[in-house]
C-alpha cells in the first residue's frame, strides 16, 4: 500500500511532469496567490496601522453602500463603455479599409504606424496628450495663430481628454483585431452572394458583419478592460476630475486603508469576470454562426 | 470614378487614424528640442542641450537601468514559460485547452489596476518589502501570456517528423529542445522575447503600485511629470523610443519572414 502510494507521488512529481507545468504553477503561486491575497486583505482590518486577519465584511459593505464609491463604480462603467463603443466605431471602419481597401504595402505602413506608439512610454504618450491639448498647447497655439478665439474652454481636465488618451490606445487595438477577423474571409463568397442576387448591403451585413463580429466582439472587451483598468490617462488628461474607481483606490491607499482598497479590487474583479464571461459566451455564439457560414 | 474616390476616401481615412495615434509622440519628440524649460507652444527657440540633461540625470539613469535589468530578466523567464506552455498546448492532451489558456492569460485579461492592487496586497501579507524582485515577478504573471500568444502558431507549426526521428536516434528530451526544437521556432522565440521585454519595460501600473521605492522609467516619469518636469523626460523618452522602434522592427522582421518561409513551403 505504501508503495503504491509512494509509486504515484513519485509519477506525480516526475521531472518532466514539473518542468510542463512550471507556467502554470508560477501563475498559481503569484497571480492566484495575488488573488488570494487580496480577498484576505478586503476581509480584514484596520487596528492600530496594522492590518489584523479576521473575518469582517465591513470593508465590502463600506464598498457597496457608500455614495462616494459606487458613483466611482458608476463612472468607470460609463466611461468603459463610451471609450470601448467609440474604439469599435472608429476602429471597425480602418480593420475593414486595413482588409479589402489598402494595398499590400499601405497596409504594412498602416500597421506600422499604428503599431509603432505601443514601444514608446505609456505615460509619455498620455503627457503628448497633454502637450496638444494643454493651454499654451498645440490645438490652441495653432487655433490663435490661425485667428480662432478659443477663449476659455478648457481642453484638458475633461473626461472628453481622458477619452482622446485612451482612444489613441484602444482604436489600434480594435482595428488590428478586426482586420484579423476580417482576413479570414474568403473574398469568393462576396462574389457568390452577389451572384446569388444579394444586394451590396446585404453582403456587407451577412458576410462581412459574421466575419468582423468576432473581432469586434473581443475588441469590446479588451477596450472595456484597458479602460477600467486604466490610471494613467484618467489621471495625467483627465486631472481626476471624475472620481473613478483608480482614484478611489489610490485615495484609501493614501490613508492605508487597505481592506477599502482590497475590496474594491474585488469589486472590479466581479465586473471584469461577468464581462469576460458575456464576452465568451457571445464569442462562442458568434464563432459557430461563422463557422456555419463556411460550411455552407 | 467613384471608386476612385471611395479608394482615395478610405486611405485618407486611415492616415488620419493613424496621424491620431502618432500625434502624442510627435508632440513629445517635437517639445525634447525646444529650450524653454516649461512645455509651451508655439515654439521659439531650439536646442538639443536636454538630450545631454538626459544622459547625465542620475534618477532618470537610476529608472532607465532599472527598467532594463527587470525587463531582460522579466522577457527571458516569460519566454521560457510561454516555451513549456505552447509544448503543453500544442503537444499534451490537456484536458481542456481553454481552461489551460484562462489558467495562464487570466492576469493579462483581467483591468490591469486590478493586478497592481493585488500584487501589493499579496508582497504586504508576505511582508516582502517592494523592490525589484517583486516587479520582476508580478511582470512575468503579466507578460507571459503574450509570449505564448506569439510562440503558439511556431510551436504548432512544428515538423513532428523530424522531432520523432530525433528521439528514435536516441536524443533524450533536453536534447530535443534544445537542438531540434529550439532551432526551429527561434524567430518566435526572439519575437516574444522582444515583446515581452518591451511590455514590461513600458509597463507602469503594476509598476507604480508594487515597486515600493523601486523606480522604474515610466514610474520616474509619471512622478517627475507634475513639479520637477525638464524637457530632458522627453528627451530621454525620445532616446528610448527610437530603440524600441529598432526592437519592434526586428520582430516584425521575424515574424514577416517566418510567414514568407510558410508561404514557401506551403506552396
Amino acid at each position: 500500500m505504501r508503495f503504491v502510494v509512494h509509486h504515484r507521488l513519485a509519477k506525480l512529481l516526475r521531472p518532466s511532469r514539473l518542468v510542463l507545468s512550471s507556467h502554470v504553477l508560477w501563475q498559481a503561486v503569484f497571480f492566484f496567490g495575488a488573488l488570494a491575497a487580496l480577498v484576505l486583505v478586503a476581509l480584514s482590518k484596520v487596528e492600530d496601522y496594522r492590518l489584523t486577519p479576521s473575518l469582517s465584511f465591513d470593508a465590502l459593505a463600506t464598498i457597496v453602500s457608500t455614495g462616494r464609491y459606487v458613483s466611482a463604480l458608476q463612472n468607470s462603467l460609463s466611461l468603459a463603455l463610451s471609450a470601448s463603443i467609440l474604439a469599435m466605431v472608429l476602429g471597425c471602419p480602418l480593420g475593414y479599409a486595413l482588409a479589402f481597401e489598402l494595398s499590400p504595402r499601405a497596409r504594412r505602413w498602416v500597421l506600422l504606424f499604428l503599431v509603432w506608439p505601443f514601444c514608446s512610454n505609456y505615460v509619455l504618450r498620455m503627457y503628448g496628450w497633454q502637450l496638444w491639448l494643454a493651454e499654451n498647447g498645440v490645438l490652441k497655439s495653432l487655433a490663435s495663430s490661425v485667428g480662432i478665439n478659443v477663449g476659455d474652454i478648457s481642453l484638458l481636465n475633461t473626461r472628453g481628454a481622458s477619452l482622446v488618451g485612451l482612444l489613441s490606445v484602444l482604436v489600434p487595438l480594435s482595428s488590428v483585431l478586426v482586420f484579423l477577423s476580417l482576413k479570414r474571409m474568403n473574398p469568393v463568397l462576396i462574389q457568390a452572394a452577389r451572384n446569388l442576387g444579394a444586394s451590396a448591403f446585404q453582403t456587407l451585413l451577412r458576410i462581412h458583419f459574421a466575419y468582423a463580429l468576432p473581432g469586434l466582439v473581443i475588441a469590446f472587451l479588451l477596450s472595456f478592460l484597458l479602460t477600467l483598468g486604466d490610471f494613467a490617462a484618467t489621471s495625467i488628461l483627465g486631472g481626476n476630475q471624475e472620481y473613478l474607481i483608480a482614484t478611489a483606490i489610490q485615495d484609501r491607499l493614501k490613508v492605508n486603508a487597505l481592506p477599502e482598497a482590497a475590496a474594491m479590487g474585488i469589486e472590479m474583479l466581479c465586473v471584469a469576470a461577468v464581462v469576460l464571461t458575456i464576452g465568451f459566451l457571445v464569442l462562442v455564439r458568434t464563432r459557430t454562426e461563422g463557422h456555419a457560414l463556411q460550411r455552407e | 470614378m467613384a471608386k476612385r474616390t471611395v479608394s482615395f476616401l478610405w486611405k485618407l481615412y486611415a492616415i488620419l487614424l493613424c496621424g491620431f495615434v502618432v500625434a502624442p509622440l510627435g508632440a513629445v519628440a517635437v517639445i525634447a528640442f525646444q529650450s524653454r524649460r516649461i512645455a509651451a507652444f508655439p515654439i521659439e527657440s531650439w536646442t538639443v542641450s536636454w538630450f545631454r540633461e538626459a544622459l547625465v540625470d542620475r534618477q532618470l539613469a537610476n529608472g532607465v537601468f532599472t527598467s532594463l535589468r527587470i525587463a531582460l530578466l522579466v522577457a527571458t523567464l516569460s519566454t521560457c514559460l510561454a516555451i513549456v506552455s505552447a509544448h503543453v498546448l500544442c503537444r499534451t492532451r490537456v484536458r481542456s485547452q481553454l481552461m489551460y489558456f484562462l489558467g495562464v492569460a487570466l492576469p493579462s485579461l483581467i483591468p490591469v489596476i486590478l493586478t497592481g492592487i493585488a500584487f501589493l496586497m499579496y508582497f504586504q501579507l508576505l511582508g516582502v518589502r517592494g523592490s525589484g524582485w517583486s516587479i520582476v515577478v508580478a511582470h512575468t504573471c503579466y507578460c507571459s501570456p503574450l509570449a505564448l500568444a506569439v510562440l503558439y502558431r511556431p510551436y504548432l507549426s512544428l515538423d513532428r517528423d523530424i522531432e520523432d526521428a530525433a528521439k528514435n536516434l536516441g536524443a533524450s528530451p533536453l536534447q530535443t529542445v534544445l537542438r531540434v526544437i529550439l532551432p526551429q521556432i527561434f524567430r518566435g522565440v526572439v519575437a516574444a522575447f522582444v515583446l515581452a521585454f518591451l511590455l514590461s519595460w513600458d509597463e507602469f501600473v503594476i509598476a507604480w503600485f508594487v515597486g515600493g521605492f523601486t523606480n522604474t522609467f515610466p514610474t520616474v516619469l509619471y512622478g517627475a511629470l507634475g513639479t520637477s518636469y525638464t524637457p530632458s523626460l522627453p528627451a530621454m523618452t525620445v532616446m528610448t523610443a527610437s530603440l524600441s522602434i529598432v526592437l519592434i522592427g526586428t520582430v516584425v522582421f521575424c515574424l514577416d519572414r517566418r510567414a514568407a518561409v510558410q508561404g514557401e513551403m506551403d506552396g
